[in-house]
């Protein structure tokens, strides 16, 4: 047991003590600790084990950059697999468990695979498993991962907010309030965006402008929209950063990460730099830790982490570490690797210090107990100098500055030889980069950098010929005099195991196998040695990995280059991605007018074509097969209704509408008569058939156009790129109504019966077959055609939609009974009507389907028409439609059958089956289908074939029922 | 939970068994042709205003049918208002600009995943999305509701 | 140098001081007997079987930055040859069997697990055409089955069979030979081998033009200088179009950026490729215990590597509409690579319209799984001037006869 609270400091309040488990155990806390603090406080070392070998693996850092304490953590009814200890605020009645080691993370059986290391080094599986990966895969993917996930449904629900700013300032250290400061006294808009609950400035202690920091930090941000808890993960095109809030206090049901789109005019970076470690032998023990966590979370959270501390550093900043440390009664030693510490030497008088000093070994099975220190040119781990006895070894090897979101920006970096650490360079977007990022090392050098940076935003956004308002740079005691950090990326010691990345297990060894098998660029090191790409993100492990790369490769750091940064700096919920985009909203379905009234019939409702429609109306103890049966026997024989209200509806009107349209379509629509409708396809450029439907002409110069319902969009679009990129003179326009209007169908032989019912003062008497008139229906406007989709005479009533229901109503009263989509889908297939997307699909040309004499009679030029004359288009065995009847007659083969012959031995396709039904009308089975030269071949049998299965039917003519069409126009 | 006061104008949002034919309190007209309007502008016009939606459309919403290439589209499109926390939706529900919806101006986009018209008029959010979507946006309101 | 356990065991006991480069860093020669453009799998496929299968003499591989680092490194992985015409089944098939040996003849583990790869359909229709592709596909001999909702919720059962779910699962279909190979050892493991048969790649060498003899090309203009070539080949997936413009054509090609994304490692929780027709999305669990998921393109053209939120945030969305309890797990990467996309999303292999020069590109979103063949065909090309039976069919000729393989109209999808 080594971390203890201390009885006074820190920001906790120790008067709300806060209950908590650790692997069972009854812990606690107090309201202000994140669960890492707690855990220290407790005295907690191990809290799991690493990826490859299992050796065990303590609390590293205090921030986002923590690679170790990966924990399973539930707090009432959320559950978060792979929390980081690190982030997580302590919460009452939490269970945090441990998500390695087996039996238990302090016992793991598997770390009898770090007596193996030798022999499984970096990428040693590319080597090895040939043949057998197979049957190895299994355990290795068990011995993979890191927490298990739940698979039961998660019902939060998940916010999403946008934001536009002036400014957004990222990052609320000093940097960061000096920038927002400076920015809102230009009275513009300012957001402030950081990942900690409480700001560094609260606990880091200093004084600005005559203050504590903790009251200057709060004056700054008057003014400023302040989000905390926040961590800008993505900064994408267009100055847009995406920010995923972590709320304490999420409404009831809504998840406690929001996430936000902010758009800023400005932006300014003031992301900092994290600590990155010296690497020595051994260094992956718990208890070692970074130095600046080491004061960390003696300030903010009042814990020591040790008794004994070892500093090992090679930079000034870690000498305050170490003060702080002696102020709080720990005993410290410092090993630096420069040969003269210079004058912070003075902050530890109590310390002893090594000089040109590293650690150079390590002991202690399940924590650190030593550290060796030893000449930082060791090459044997015997040249130690002391065996210091410790629980701790803080380590500082200098600051990486975050430039993640600055590189994500686009913005390209230099390596800079004096701040050993890659710089932002020239930035690609509206931004400014202060403070750490910026390469500055203290308090009065961060604030002066962000005061600049914000002020440097807000004169961007000022108007000409206004002036900046006047404001101090906000002044803090310089540090004092420094001496400059001394590079030293590891100890030369060969053989020595020196831990780079520490959740993938990757080792200053590695780096240098990589480096011998040519793997050297930085892509290849991290693809091969897997540095980087543990949940770190490699935020204290990359710059050291390369700069070993570097040193084994004769290049200089900035030569051998940084990886891309990518979104998202640290990792974020799936959840809160998705937002609200999930379920109904995800893809919303169209409901329409009648919805309610086919919802009372009980109607089957599926979807089709993004629209929720009656597949069918089943009556009581009626089963799908007997109810379509029934619906399409009693369309053939008295009078069915049909909602077609989805089907499209774009008015098309204008001088030039005829010639325009004419353009567009297949079929001749020029010379159509006013009160008519015609049949049409329209084509795409390749000649594909895209739609069918029904033109029809209201007057010279009005169209109504009747696409089908899943493509009224895309032919929506279709005629308006062709309008306005192509022949943006001729004066025609389109409207979509199709909302607008309720379609409803009448068919079958009693429908005169039930239409006399119906007032209009639209004649049907003298309304011919494929003709359409306007009047009043009920009293309401509306429109009658007369066109079929079932081979019965038929009539569409049009309403405006508000009165569908009620129209339907008083259909359903006159005794016409409801039929659905898959009843429709056999009468039609009855009459050997296609159904665009069944029967065809992204090949089907217009002569496949038997369609070539409108092009016969077509003499002008139209979108299509110059690819239905190429080579293949005019193939001899194209696949055409044709229709199929099955050797035995109760059999429905399923669609999708393909009619197979043999050739040489092997069967071969000839085509298949697209719509197969049993048909009322003819009692017997009946298949439409597109067969290779299948009008050539109508009267011969052939072999179906359905996985494995094979039967016979003979090709045919597509129409099976009524071929005459006399039933249409009686 | 915040008040939210939701006026449906438009009666398709829900027949009513007691009024089997419902009429819209509103007219709207799509009208194609000339109107002289800057982009996303509302003009006012003879009866009430007119959205702009392309350079050669407007939506007329208004008791007076317009002249030209009209359609009456009143059943085809739901018209929410709304009166609270209009800003917080939007923030919720679209990424719009903050001045793309100053008094004056609408906008065509996105809104709780759906295709929307939306502009202010006098100091209230008119939402206008297909009559055949409105149970979806029905749906996210309410929920949205609850967040605020 | 051989790799196997016993070498590890040997090298182990030795300190790993041993081992030789995977490849040479050779001495950039003036000029070769062929020159592949491009050094992702495709490429040092093609090389790998110039020297191995047709003996040309001197090969050389020309990458402009590190091999493998386009969208050989950023792909999700998968492996499949569950497609619906003959031709293309022919083809794809043809890789997998390649994928299925290359391990061992690579001697290098590219981690090939063969655990299916299920595609699910949403409704009557989904199923319908299902159907339709199985059965072309068993005429076609490949091994797929049609599976009912009930069979697939026993195989994968974090699938969204809730009641009310957007897109209820209707069934699907499987081909168990299908699954996930590990798309960096692919090329490293080409580039070995080639590398051991004497090829030289060369990295950071970027070609900036072409030289020209008459109406033929007779080498490469290149940030190291001019190399000349008996027979030049290219395989830039992403950059096609423009290395088309450098030598003069243009192809039917638009570049778009198509996102991938990985979630933390967590334990095994998913042992099938599951792919939706209705989300587009298609999702895998790496070995490390990454969720890798990917759906539709940033449908604007761009050079870029990189989407943008709104299209990653559907590409999520997608993912959580068949898998909703992954809601709580944390997105760790993200990136894009630059996908070639061909009219009739297939690829073009063939000579190009100028003499000397052949291609090898137009994979679209799908060019992983046919690594394999595209090396294999293009080599075939290259060392015999004319087509390989497989690669006849996506000649670019086809554009003009008509005679398209259009796979997502094979899918009914009637776009």
């Amino acid at each position: 047991m080594t971390g203890r609270r201390l009885s006074e400091g820190g920001l906790i309040d120790r008067a709300r003590p806060v209950g908590f488990t650790w692997q069972g155990r009854s812990l606690s806390g107090y309201a202000g600790d994140s669960l890492a603090s707690a855990l220290l406080a407790n005295g907690v070392r191990v809290v799991g084990r690493s990826f490859k070998y299992h050796r065990p693996r303590g609390i590293f850092a205090a921030g986002v950059e923590e690679p170790n304490a990966i924990l399973d953590v539930t707090v009432g009814a959320t559950h978060d697999p792979n929390a980081r200890a690190t982030l997580v605020e302590l919460r009452e009645g939490m269970a945090a468990r441990a998500i390695s080691g087996w039996p238990s993370v302090g016992v793991d059986v598997f770390q009898a695979l770090d007596l193996l290391h030798r022999f499984i080094p970096a990428g040693f599986y590319y080597k090895t498993f040939m043949p057998g990966w197979e049957r190895f895969e299994p355990a290795i993917r068990q011995m993979a991962g890191l927490g298990t996930a739940r698979i039961t449904p998660d019902p939060r629900r998940f916010e999403t907010r946008h934001a536009e700013v002036d400014v957004l300032v990222v990052g609320g250290g000093a940097a960061g309030l000096a920038a927002a400061r400076a920015a809102v006294a230009s009275n513009v808009s300012v957001m402030l965006v950081d990942e900690n609950p409480v700001g560094p400035l609260q606990w880091s202690g200093g004084v600005i402008d005559g203050m504590p920091a903790a009251d200057w930090a709060e004056e700054a941000v008057k003014g400023v929209a302040v989000l905390s808890r926040a961590t800008a993960f993505a900064y994408q095109d267009h100055n847009t950063v995406a920010v995923m809030e972590r709320r304490a206090d999420a409404a009831e049901g809504w998840a406690a990460d929001r996430l936000w789109s902010v758009k800023a005019r400005q932006v300014v970076l003031a992301t900092g730099a994290i600590e990155r470690p010296l690497v020595f032998p051994l260094n992956d023990r718990p208890g070692v830790m970074l130095a600046s966590a080491v004061h960390r979370y003696l300030a903010q959270y009042g814990v020591l982490v040790g008794a004994e501390v070892v500093i090992v550093a090679n930079n000034d900043t870690a000498y305050g570490t170490a003060a702080a440390l002696l102020a709080a009664g720990a005993k410290v030693t410092i090993a630096d690797v420069r040969p003269d510490p210079g004058p912070v030497a003075a902050l530890v008088a109590g310390a002893r210090i090594y000089p040109a000093s590293t650690v150079i070994g390590t002991g202690g099975p399940f924590g650190i107990i030593y550290a060796d220190i030893g000449p930082v040119d060791a090459t044997r781990s015997d040249q130690l100098t002391a065996r210091v006895p410790c629980d701790i070894v803080a380590t500082s090897g200098g600051w990486t500055p975050s430039v993640h979101l600055f590189s994500q920006s686009g913005g390209k970096l230099r390596w800079d030889d004096g701040a050993s650490a890659f710089l932002p360079g020239a930035g690609r977007q509206s931004q400014h980069v202060a403070g750490a990022l910026a390469g500055a090392n203290d308090l009065a050098s961060c604030l002066m950098s962000g005061h600049e940076a914000g002020r440097n935003a807000a004169a961007a956004l000022r108007e000409a010929g206004k002036r900046a308002p006047r404001l101090t740079v906000p002044r803090a005691e310089a540090a004092p005099v420094a001496t400059p950090l001394r590079p030293y990326w590891f100890v030369p010691i060969a053989g020595a195991r020196q831990w780079l990345d520490f959740q993938n297990d990757v080792t200053v060894a590695d780096v240098g196998l990589a480096a011998a098998e040519n793997f050297q660029s930085v892509e290849h090191l991290k693809r091969y040695t897997t540095l980087g790409m543990a949940t770190d993100q490699g935020k204290t492990s990359n710059v050291n990995g390369l700069a070993v790369m570097a040193g084994l490769t004769g290049r200089g750091i900035g030569e051998a280059g940084t990886t891309t940064f990518r979104p998202p700096y640290a990792p974020v919920s799936l959840g809160a991605l998705a937002g609200q985009r999930h379920g109904s909203l995800y893809a919303p379905l169209r409901q329409l007018p009648a919805h309610a009234e086919h919802r009372a019939l009980f109607a089957e409702m599926r979807e089709y074509g993004g629209w929720e429609r009656p597949a069918f109306y089943p009556q009581f103890r009626e089963d799908p097969p007997r109810t379509i049966a029934r619906e399409a026997a009693m369309v053939r024989t008295e009078a069915g209704l049909f909602d077609g209200s989805s089907l499209g509806k774009i008015e098309v009107q204008g001088p030039d509408a005829a010639a325009f349209l004419n353009l567009m379509y297949y079929n001749e629509v020029a010379n159509l008569k006013p009160g008519r409708l015609r049949y049409v396809l329209l084509l795409r450029e390749s000649g594909i058939v895209l739609d069918d439907g029904v033109v029809a002409r209201l007057a010279e110069d009005r169209y109504l156009l009747s696409p089908s319902s899943s493509h009224t969009a895309g032919v929506l679009a279709m005629l308006e790129q062709w309008h306005q990129t192509e022949y943006p003179a001729m004066q025609v326009s389109f409207h979509d109504v199709t909302a607008a209007w309720a379609t409803f169908a009448v068919c079958g032989p009693r429908v005169g019966d039930i239409l006399a019912k119906v007032e209009t003062d639209i004649s049907l008497a003298t309304l011919p077959h494929m003709g359409i008139a306007s009047g009043t229906i009920m009293g309401v406007p509306g429109r009658i055609a007369r066109v079929s989709f079932t081979g019965e005479r038929s009539y569409e009533l049009s309403v405006p939609a508000g009165y569908g229901p009620a129209l339907w109503r008083h259909l359903l009263a006159q005794g016409a009974a409801p039929y659905g989509i898959e009843s429709l889908s056999v009468l039609r297939a009855e009459k050997g009507y296609i159904l665009i997307g069944t029967d065809t699909d992204g090949l089907t040309l217009p002569e496949d389907l038997g369609m070539s004499g409108p092009l016969r009679a077509k003499k002008v030029d139209f979108v299509g028409r110059r690819s239905l004359a190429t080579p293949d288009a005019l193939r001899a065995d194209r696949r055409q439609f044709v229709g199929l009847l099955p050797d035995d007659p109760g059999f429905v083969p399923a669609v999708g059958t393909h009619a197979a012959m043999m050739v040489d031995g092997v069967r071969r396709s000839l085509g298949w089956i697209t719509t197969s039904a049993h048909s009322p009308a003819t009692g017997r089975s009946i298949c439409l289908g597109m067969i290779e030269g299948g009008r050539a071949r109508i009267g011969q049998s052939v072999s179906l074939f359905d996985r494995g299965r094979v039967s016979r039917a003979t090709i045919c003519s597509p129409v099976f029922h009524d071929a005459a069409g006399d039933k249409l126009h009686g | 939970m915040a008040d939210l006061a939701l006026c449906t104008i438009a009666a398709q949002l829900g027949v009513t068994e007691a009024d089997p034919f419902t009429v819209p309190e509103t007219a709207q007209f799509l009208v194609s042709g000339d109107h002289g309007q800057a982009p996303n502008t509302v003009a006012e016009i003879a009866g009430g205003y007119a959205c702009w939606l392309t350079p050669n459309r407007i939506l007329a919403v208004t008791a007076t049918e317009p002249a030209g290439f009209v359609s009456d589209v009143s059943h085809g499109r739901a018209m929410f208002v709304i009166t609270l926390h209009a800003d917080d939706l939007l923030a919720m529900g679209c990424s719009l600009p903050r001045g793309a919806l100053a008094e004056g101006l609408c906008a065509q986009t996105l809104f709780a995943g759906l295709k929307a018209l939306l502009y202010r008029r006098a100091g209230t959010l008119h939402i206008h999305v297909e009559r055949q979507l409105t149970p979806h946006l029905r749906d996210w309101l309410r929920q949205a509701a609850t967040a605020l | 140098m051989r790799y196997s356990a016993v070498q590890l065991i040997r090298q182990g006991l030795a300190g790993h001081t041993g081992w030789s480069p995977a490849w040479r860093t050779p001495e950039l020669a003036r000029g070769y007997d062929a020159v592949v453009i491009g050094g992702g799998a495709h490429g040092l496929a093609a090389a790998y079987y110039l020297r191995k299968i047709h003996k040309v003499k001197r090969v050389a591989v020309l990458e402009r930055s590190w091999i493998g680092g386009g969208n050989t490194g950023r792909n999700t992985t998968i492996v499949r040859s569950n497609y619906f015409f003959p031709e293309s089944a022919a083809l794809y098939d043809f890789s997998l069997r390649l994928y299925e040996g290359l391990s061992e003849e690579l001697n290098y583990n590219i981690m090939l697990s063969q655990r299916g790869v299920l595609n699910l359909a949403h409704s009557e229709h989904d199923m319908e055409l299902m159907c339709r592709s199985v059965n072309a596909m068993l005429l076609n001999g490949i091994d797929v089955e049609l599976l009912s909702a009930a069979q697939i919720r026993r195989e994968v059962q974090t699938l969204n069979f809730e009641r009310d779910a957007r897109y209820p699962i209707f069934g699907g279909f499987m081909q168990r030979r299908g699954g996930v190979a590990r798309h960096d050892a692919v090329a490293w493991g080409y580039a070995r081998a080639a590398s051991d048969l004497g090829v030289d790649i060369v990295q950071g060498c970027e070609v900036t033009g072409f030289l020209r003899d008459g109406d033929r090309i007779t080498g490469v203009e290149t940030s190291l200088g001019p190399i000349s070539a008996g027979v030049t080949g290219m395989s830039v997936a992403g950059h096609s179009g423009v290395l088309a413009g450098l030598a003069g054509f243009r192809l039917p090609i638009t570049s778009y950026a198509l996102q991938a994304m990985v979630s933390e490692p967590i334990k095994p929780i998913l042992n099938t490729v599951v792919m939706s027709t209705a989300t587009g999305m298609y999702v895998s669990q790496s070995d490390k215990g990454e969720l890798v998921f990917g759906q539709g393109l940033d449908l604007y053209p761009s050079y870029a590597q990189r989407g943008n939120l709104p299209v990653a945030q559907t590409i999520v969305a997608s993912m959580l509409e068949m898998f909703p309890s992954f809601r709580r797990l944390k997105l760790l990467r993200q990136w894009a690579g630059v996908v070639d996309v061909c009219w009739d999303y297939s690829p073009i292999i063939g000579p190009a319209p100028v003499d000397g020069l052949f291609m090898n590109c137009g994979w679209g979103t799908g060019g992983f799984k046919g690594s394999p063949v595209g090396g294999w065909t293009l080599a075939h090309l290259m060392a015999k001037g004319d087509h390989h039976v497989l690669s006849r069919p996506f000649d670019l000729g086809r554009f003009t006869s008509g005679r398209l393989v259009d796979e997502a109209a094979g899918a009914g999808i009637a776009h």
